[in-house]
């Protein structure tokens, strides 16, 4: 039971940072004003989310019941 | 699009300095600020001596290290070709600063309203002239000292860009005068040179003037081997590293 | 042979007028940094030393290097867990929290520092997440160090934590309203203590990369900068994780014995902990001391003239001072260290002293990097400028390492720092 919460959690963390990187400001060549602007703003917040909801996972999975 | 890009032709420049001056009035720059900078060194022994000048624009790269370093987008690369800070979004982190090869950042270390030449606050009258005998006695003859164009957003991407809008603890830079270049002027160095050193135009347009110019001559950029690709290029001899600095100009 | 609960709980002991003394004076030093930070936020960044490039002066200084001094001895603490965890070095188990509350206290002044630095601190911290680029070194350090390195070790200190608070609860020791919050849903079974064993060690896997991509990126910083000679460079990210490693384990060391000394715990802080730690940090300054003489050597053989300017000035100009005494430090650290093994005879005291040496040569070594390359070593002709800290900026740095200290001392009071091991207070 714990490993299917953790599980979920890693997941639902990976997504989110992965949706947060898509949305941070391209890296690439400097072609532009494109360069800095993020798709979603608070893209690089959900980066960071994403990590911390990934990073539960384990206390997710220590506090899943025995 | 247009593509902007400045040619500085040392064999002209006399280091008079009116570039310097023009870009103070025009974008109100602070205390030991100076978008456009000119270096004077002397060099050799008397009485062969020579003194040698060069100006030193921010380069407007378009392999820009201060864009590329920036960690909120507040420096970026216009669709115009000029490299512009937006004022709004800058938090005084001074990456820019330290990864510009040119060294033309500028951080707002004290207030800006305390970095003025002119306390166009504090006398009566004063607010955009800088003096308020000044636009008692003048009126309308006089321009003020302060340009309400620095307070509107500016540019390609309508941005906070001009004049820096000298909020305190932001960073600030050559802008090529946006605020003039948006209505179709010449930035103001190239406007007040009196001795033609500048060339200011489209680089795109195999037309203009700058670009024959560049196509004739033999001209150079500083720093190469740092691949920064700018925008203003150079004729003449760039000032070396040899020699005695005569024109300091950061050092009160 | 088990150990009493008590031997472990020492540090929890109620605080005598030393302690308080100590706290008081720390409380101090904090006011002083916030008078002079309040300086600060109401003249601007211009009561500090720091100037423009294009004025020859340095634009990142004091604050910049004691960011990356305090990432940097946050290096110690999954270090160590991970050599418990991973290699199976439970001996060094009753230093593993503190040196993870080292770590998680070292990101937070790292983190305090660059934000005294910005010049608009609070549009900092949501621009950074509303509009930070992956591109930029400096976004990718702090977004990876401030929110995984940091939220990682802090998640392993609570599951490594439980089953403590969870025994201290059951006893009435302690903080009651802490335990109870740390403790809560657990349950000593040895299958929950398996499952808390695999959560560490999965996490001490996930962590180690973190590490050194955040010590990496921290030395990219300086090393992707094509503006700066004697910044740009390769060797700036592997150079960065060997400081860190030195320092990092030097100041645990440091505190170790700072506990050692004051609550007697000689015989669970052991001689043994320490001849371990000192090995570890002995080797890292090592390849710290290959690496600047490396970088030396290069720098003197041939190099573009604003790093032969450097060089010089590192060696026999305005800097040599300080660089000779960082290297001097650094080299004093290392034979003390090595002697000692070629010796086989091993002293706390001396390697205490290392540590201290390393500390010092490590601060040193942060300033003498970022700081001649910007005052002369500019690539135009600028006029040559000088860079010297104002009260201002050593007190707020002096406010952070008491911040620390207090914050390290209160906790200490509070909680144990030293993990309760298996036989130990098991029978609940």
């Amino acid at each position: 039971m714990g490993g299917a919460v953790a599980g979920v959690t890693l997941l639902l963390g990976l997504i989110i940072a992965a949706i947060g990187v898509m949305g941070v400001a391209p890296i690439g060549p400097i072609s532009g004003p494109v360069v800095s602007d993020p798709s979603i703003q608070f893209g690089a917040g959900l980066w960071v989310l994403g990590i911390i909801v990934m990073l539960l996972s384990p206390i997710a999975y220590v506090t899943g019941s025995d | 699009m247009v593509k902007y890009g400045m040619l500085i032709d040392l064999n002209r420049c006399t280091g008079c300095r009116a570039c310097v001056q023009g870009c103070k009035a025009e974008n109100n720059t602070g205390k030991d600020i100076y978008w456009m900078y000119v270096f004077k060194r002397e060099v050799g022994h008397y009485p062969n001596v020579d003194i040698k000048t060069m100006p030193r624009p921010c380069q407007h790269c378009d392999n820009a290290p201060c864009v590329k370093v920036c960690p909120v987008g507040a420096r970026y690369k216009s669709a115009t070709g000029a490299v512009f800070t937006d004022s709004e979004r800058c938090v005084g982190c001074r990456y820019c600063q330290v990864a510009c090869p040119y060294g033309v950042n500028y951080f707002n270390w004290k207030h800006p309203e305390a970095n003025q030449y002119f306390n166009y606050q504090d006398d009566e009258g004063s607010d955009m002239y800088g003096s308020a005998d000044i636009k008692a006695l003048a009126g309308d003859a006089i321009a003020p000292m302060r340009n309400p164009e620095l307070d509107e957003k500016a540019g390609a991407e309508n941005r906070m860009v001009a004049g820096g809008g000298h909020q305190d603890g932001v960073m600030e830079k050559c802008t090529f005068c946006v605020q003039r270049t948006d209505k179709g002027l010449n930035p103001a160095c190239v406007a007040n040179c009196p001795t033609f050193v500048y060339t200011f135009g489209d680089l795109d347009d195999p037309n203009s003037e700058i670009s024959k110019k560049i196509g004739s001559e033999d001209t150079f950029h500083l720093l190469e081997h740092a691949d920064t690709k700018p925008s203003v290029y150079y004729m003449g001899t760039p000032v070396p590293r040899e020699g005695i600095d005569i024109g300091d100009l950061q050092h009160e | 042979m088990a150990k009493k609960l008590d031997a472990y709980l020492k540090p929890m002991n109620k605080a005598g007028t030393a302690f308080y003394g100590f706290l008081a004076v720390m409380v101090a030093v904090i006011a002083v940094g916030a008078y002079a930070l309040s300086l600060q936020f109401s003249q601007g960044h211009t009561v500090s030393g720091l100037d423009d490039i294009g004025a020859g002066g340095a634009s990142w200084g004091l604050y910049v290097t004691m960011l990356v001094y305090f990432i940097g001895i946050s290096y110690a603490g999954i270090s160590v867990s991970a050599a418990v965890r991973l290699l199976g070095k439970t001996e060094y188990k009753p230093v593993a929290r503190m040196g993870e509350l080292l770590s998680v206290i070292g990101i937070l002044l790292g983190s305090l520092a660059i934000l005294f630095d910005l010049g608009q601190p609070l549009r900092g911290l949501i621009n950074i997440f509303a509009y930070g680029r992956i591109g930029s070194p400096l976004f990718f350090t702090m977004s990876v160090i401030a929110g995984a390195y940091l939220f990682s070790t802090l998640v392993y200190m609570y599951i490594t934590t439980r089953r403590d608070a969870s025994i201290l609860k059951s006893k009435g020791l302690g903080a009651g309203w802490l335990n109870s919050i740390l403790s809560s849903g657990y349950k000593d079974t040895a299958a929950s203590r398996q499952k808390h064993e695999t959560a560490s060690r999965y996490l001490s896997m996930a962590i180690l990369p973190l590490l050194v991509m955040a010590h990496s990126f921290l030395g990219f910083n300086i090393g992707l900068t094509v503006a700066r000679p004697g910044w740009f460079g390769a060797i700036q990210a592997p150079a960065f994780i060997a400081i860190a490693a030195a320092s990092g384990i030097g100041a645990l060391i440091i505190i170790v014995a700072v506990f050692r000394h004051f609550h007697k715990m000689q015989d669970i802080l052991t001689d043994n902990i320490f001849k371990g730690l000192g090995a570890f940090m002995g080797a890292a300054t090592g390849v710290y001391i290959y690496m600047l003489i490396a970088e030396m050597y290069v720098m003197r053989y041939s190099s573009t003239v604003e790093e032969g300017i450097i060089a010089n000035a590192l060696l026999f100009g305005e800097f040599a001072p300080l660089y000779w005494i960082e290297l001097l430090s650094f080299a004093a650290a290392f034979t003390i260290i090595f002697a000692m093994f070629v010796r086989k005879s091993y002293n706390v005291t001396g390697i205490v002293v290392s540590a201290i040496l390393v500390n010092i040569g490590a601060v040193i070594a942060r300033q003498l990097i970022l700081v001649p390359s910007q005052t002369i070593g500019s690539q135009l002709p600028y006029a040559i400028g000088v860079y010297t800290p104002t009260w201002v900026e050593l007190s707020v740095v002096a406010a952070l390492f008491a911040l620390g200290a207090f914050a390290y001392a209160l906790i200490s009071k509070v909680y144990p720092l030293v993990e309760l091991p298996e036989d130990v207070g098991g029978e609940i």
